[in-house]
């Protein structure tokens, strides 16, 4: 019995000091502020500041009042059209790169180059969307001087398209990595014997390529639906006056308005819809790899 | 409910006590364009403080940033609207106006303001003031506009710009002929709220800071929009872009604001900042500032040696009767209010 | 073409850049054939398996698929089918969608029950009609060997090509399925063409046998042609198994061979068809196959000193230096015939003997 703890205590503690780092990491600045913030969203603002108190008004305020709502369906609708948008950019893109391209050298380069923009700085990468776009930018420059309008169009810039434009940009490498490792570990076999089969190429691409790289469509559309859901730069640098989101909400809640209470129940929430989806996301994931063996 | 209340100070007071900068650097959260290195580097010289200085959107920012545990600052520049609430929130410390030389110098009407003076203690010393005008392309907008009106005018529906903050309301206020812009009742919320939401799609963007809207300006993304007046045409201009823009004041009137320096509660930098206070009092930190940002000096007194008269005639000086062809920013009564239909407008489809 | 050939590869070549993968090639498969191409990984085996497949293309030359040239068409667009090395089975889909795949596509102009009947046809065919509804991640290798075989053929091809279809399996599982292709050929008759690497699997199952090495055709034959007349040592040695000792051709009467074994001129006498251009004294390559060496004295006797001894259960092979030989050959002895040599052991002497007819007899190019 004694021998059995001493054998327990051994390799309890290695165990203990291997992951006693990442646990603590995770529990002090992971799980403790979330606590801390679930715990504020039952708080009361009280002039000029908030007082701890226990009631649901920030969660009723924000079901019930338009202006918050309105900015989450918003962001939803948002978040979807990037992630639609960079899954039709990034798929063929990925398709591109792993079918069409014959050497491997050449692949590597390409795959970097759709990648190396993720080094670059986010906010600028953000910003030459608004140099792009802008009433004196280099897309109305290019239509005037190849004599296509002759007054510049305003509609590029500060408005939703331009945020869909400028996110869908900045989250395609996103959706390209985890479609290109899907469809990289497709057995070229597999295709021939559908070719073999009978099947012409388009064919094999929709019932032998397609459902076999869903896995990486899947991960890649859920990154870039969280984080486009949480953005709050495009909206500030391209987005008008129409595009607040809820990181823009959220923000404001804890900035100007310095109502913690009502931004922590607002982060809660799409703390939830985040993990709702993340959740869905997982299970479709192991439905995939069941089907898949 | 004393318990809750200590616990909610403490928990806000645990990050606002951090107060970390070293002894002998000054760290100061203040607007775009106040600390020029005409002025750093003067009061370094003289005193062998160094600054590091930090900048603020909006007056928003400074309890925002305050709260959040930012307070790394010992010293802020907000303007006397928000002076009271930041005294409500316990976010500063009192001044001792005796520590501050050149004191006498200042506007009374500034410097006794309530809202820097209250309960027996001072709380601000005055800084810089100046108003909000509009500014516009003269080759753009037909004829003379003299009024608010043009904020609101289809003809020039996407060019159109606005400050991002909470005095857009004031400015819906004055356009629909209210004169209590600081105490609006909920019918006149709703009616300014109704007016802004209706010009958003008038409005291109809505600027959230100087630099901004310099950019919308010069990359003629807008024609006409409320402006800090002085610096946003001054830099435009300066970029020569092939086209001028100009300032009028609207026969609403302009809005008038007035920064004060602020001593952020426990700052371990207390005589750094009583020299930086003082300093800015001084003749060099006056005209070093308005020349910087082309705003006007609240010290008369000071600037008296260190600036042409065609300049004081342009900065106001010893014009203190200006102020009341002003709407001078007050903290409105209802502020939280004021920021909900703020953000309700932003929020608005 | 002949009258019932089906396929013919007609002077096709395959390079890749500067690699030659296949030499000029011709070979024509007839209807109902059960064709094996062999040889070693590098032979150009899977290269004209793949070129009659579709998969690649020849450098030169043409195919021809039932009469129609198909040198450039695509995979989809020939009437044969493939059962692919690891089995290429589409893990997304159960055994009766992997099967009714091809049946479904565009071009295959079936009805419902007529997909369903073959596909049910082609199940019960490999027996594995109880497992439809699996998924292959679910089923064993020689049942996955089994899916790849039904979906193949349930598009009743002209020609079946089949790329090592029995390499994966373990060597018990691999002797049943080789029945089962066997009965499979036999019920369809149609044209299978299959590639392997393992000469007895080859053997076992073909009608005719194509040895390939490095690029090129060796011979063409029936299995037990090959055997028998090897048309080189490289085709003795890989087809069976022999014994390669250099000797020398004293000369041929009476439609005997005398040949003498190593330097110690042991000699022997060989009964057969003539080789072509040897004169006396000619440095030659003796085969003798591993089975043919008998124990015991006799005509044709080599004797020796045994190396190793090692059981092989109903069979035992012998290691043996022959007497005046260099390096060991090998015999390969039934365990009856070891019976009452009990105390045969490394370093014991040994006599063998072999049938003049045995002997296999090539021209030395490389002793020329």
């Amino acid at each position: 019995m004694s021998e059995q703890s001493t054998l327990m205590r051994r390799s309890a503690l290695p165990f203990l000091g291997l992951f006693a780092l990442p646990l603590g990491w995770a529990l002090l600045f992971l799980i403790v502020p979330y606590m801390i913030m679930i715990a504020i969203s039952f708080w009361t603002r009280q002039f000029p500041l908030f007082v701890p108190d226990f009631q649901f008004g920030n969660y009723l305020q924000l079901f019930s009042d338009p202006q918050y709502y309105t900015v989450i369906l918003r962001t939803a609708k948002i978040a979807t059209m990037v992630t639609v948008a960079a899954i039709c950019l990034g798929y063929p893109l990925a398709y591109f790169l792993v079918f069409v391209i014959k050497t491997e050298r050449m692949r590597a380069l390409l795959y970097m180059l759709v990648i190396v923009p993720l080094w670059v700085s986010y906010l600028l990468r953000t910003y030459t969307w608004k140099t792009i776009l802008g009433t004196d930018g280099a897309l109305n420059s290019a239509l005037k001087w190849l004599g296509l309008i002759d007054q510049p169009i305003s509609l590029f810039l500060y408005n939703q398209w331009s945020m869909v434009i400028t996110l869908t940009y900045i989250f395609v490498p996103f959706v390209v990595m985890p479609v290109f490792a899907s469809l990289e570990n497709i057995p070229r076999n597999l295709i021939e014997a559908s070719e073999d089969l009978g099947m012409r190429p388009f064919g094999t691409f929709l019932r032998v390529i397609l459902p076999l790289s869903a896995g990486g469509v899947i991960s890649g559309a859920t990154v870039t639906f969280c984080l486009a859901f949480g953005d709050f730069v495009a909206p500030v640098l391209v987005g008008g006056p129409d595009g607040t989101m809820v990181a823009n909400l959220l923000q404001s809640q804890f900035g100007a308005a310095l109502n913690w209470p009502l931004g922590s129940a607002l982060a809660t929430v799409v703390l939830l819809i985040v993990m709702a989806l993340l959740w869905v996301s997982a299970r479709l994931d192991r439905a995939g790899r069941v089907a898949l063996g | 409910m004393k318990a809750r209340k200590r616990i909610a100070s403490l928990a806000l007071g645990v990050v606002a006590m951090g107060s970390a900068a070293t002894a002998q650097e000054l760290s100061i959260l203040t607007w775009e364009g106040y600390a020029p290195e005409s002025i750093t580097k003067p009061f370094t010289e003289a005193t062998g403080c160094t600054i590091s200085a930090s900048y603020v959107g909006s007056n928003d920012d400074f309890a925002a940033k305050l709260a959040a545990g930012g307070s790394v600052y010992d010293i802020i520049t907000p303007s006397s609207d928000t002076v009271q609430l930041l005294t409500l929130a316990g976010f500063v410390d009192p001044i001792d106006p005796a520590m501050v030389e050149n004191y006498a110098g200042i506007y009374p009407e500034f410097a006794q303001n309530p809202a820097l003076v209250s309960d027996g203690s001072t709380w601000a010393v005055p800084l810089v003031w100046g108003s909000v005008s509009l500014i516009y392309r003269p080759d753009q907008i037909s004829g003379t506009p003299d009024s608010i009106a043009v904020l609101f005018d289809p003809a020039y529906a996407g060019k159109i710009s606005m400050w991002d903050d909470k005095s857009a309301i004031y400015w819906a206020a004055r356009y629909l002929g209210y004169d209590n812009f600081f105490d609006l009742t909920d019918e006149q919320l709703e009616a300014v709220k109704a007016k802004l939401i209706e010009q958003k799609p008038l409005v291109r963007k809505y600027w959230a800071s100087a630099g901004e809207l310099t950019e919308l300006m010069a990359n003629q993304e807008v024609y006409v929009s409320n402006a800090w007046t002085g610096l946003t045409s001054k830099e435009v201009n300066a970029l020569n872009k092939g086209f001028t823009v100009a300032e009028f004041s609207p026969k609403e009137k302009s809005e008038g604001w007035m920064d004060a320096m602020m001593l952020v509660k426990g700052t371990p930098n207390q005589d750094c900042a009583m020299k930086y206070m003082s300093f800015m009092q001084s003749p060099e930190g006056q005209c070093a500032l308005a020349a910087s940002t082309g705003y006007f000096p609240v010290n008369p007194a000071a600037v008296e040696a260190c600036m042409d008269e065609q300049t004081k005639k342009e900065r106001q000086v010893g014009n203190i009767d200006f102020v009341k062809s002003l709407v001078m920013w007050q903290q409105p009564v209802r502020l939280d209010k004021y920021i909900e239909v703020w953000n309700a407008v932003k929020a608005a489809p | 073409m002949s009258k019932n050939a089906i396929v013919a590869l007609e002077g096709v070549t395959k390079s890749y850049g500067l690699v030659q993968a296949l030499g000029q090639t011709d070979l024509v498969l007839d209807e109902g054939e059960f064709v094996t191409l062999l040889g070693p990984s590098g032979c150009g085996k899977t290269t004209t398996l793949r070129m009659v497949g579709g998969f690649e293309f020849p450098s030169t030359g043409r195919i021809l698929i039932d009469g129609r040239d198909t040198t450039y068409a695509a995979p989809f667009d020939r009437p044969v089918n493939t059962v692919f090395q690891d089995y290429a089975l589409f893990p997304h889909m159960t055994v009766a969608q992997n099967i009714r795949y091809g049946l479904t596509v565009r071009g295959a102009n079936l009805s419902a029950s007529e997909v369903s009947s073959r596909v049910e046809h082609a199940l019960a065919l490999v027996g594995l009609t109880k497992f439809a509804d699996r998924r292959p991640a679910m089923m064993s290798g020689g049942q996955r060997q089994r899916v790849a075989m039904a979906r193949a053929i349930a598009r009743r091809p002209r020609v079946l090509l089949l790329d090592e279809p029995l390499s994966a399996l373990d060597v018990k599982l691999r002797e049943g399925m080789q029945v089962e292709l066997k009965r499979i050929h036999r019920e369809l008759g149609i044209t299978f063409l299959m590639v392997t690497h393992d000469q007895g699997e080859a053997m076992a199952l073909s009608d005719r046998v194509v040895v390939m090495q490095a690029g090129r055709i060796c011979q063409i034959g029936k299995p037990e042609d090959l055997y028998d007349s090897p048309a080189s040592p490289y085709v003795a040695d890989f087809i069976g198994g022999a014994n390669l000792i250099s000797g020398t051709w004293i000369g041929r009467e009476a439609g005997r061979d005398r040949l003498a074994l190593g330097p110690d001129r042991a000699e022997l006498l060989r009964e057969g068809q003539a080789v072509a251009g040897l004169s006396a004294g000619a440095a030659v390559l003796i085969g003798l196959r591993p089975d043919n060496l008998h124990l015991g004295d006799g005509p044709n006797a080599i004797t020796g000193q045994v190396v190793e001894v090692l059981f092989r259960g109903d069979r035992i092979r012998i290691e043996f230096t022959p007497r005046g030989l260099a390096s060991p050959i090998f015999a390969e002895v039934p365990r009856a015939a070891l019976k009452n040599l009990q105390n045969l052991g490394p370093g014991s002497a040994v006599t063998f003997h072999i049938d003049a007819g045995d002997i296999l007899l090539f021209a030395d190019e490389a002793g020329k």
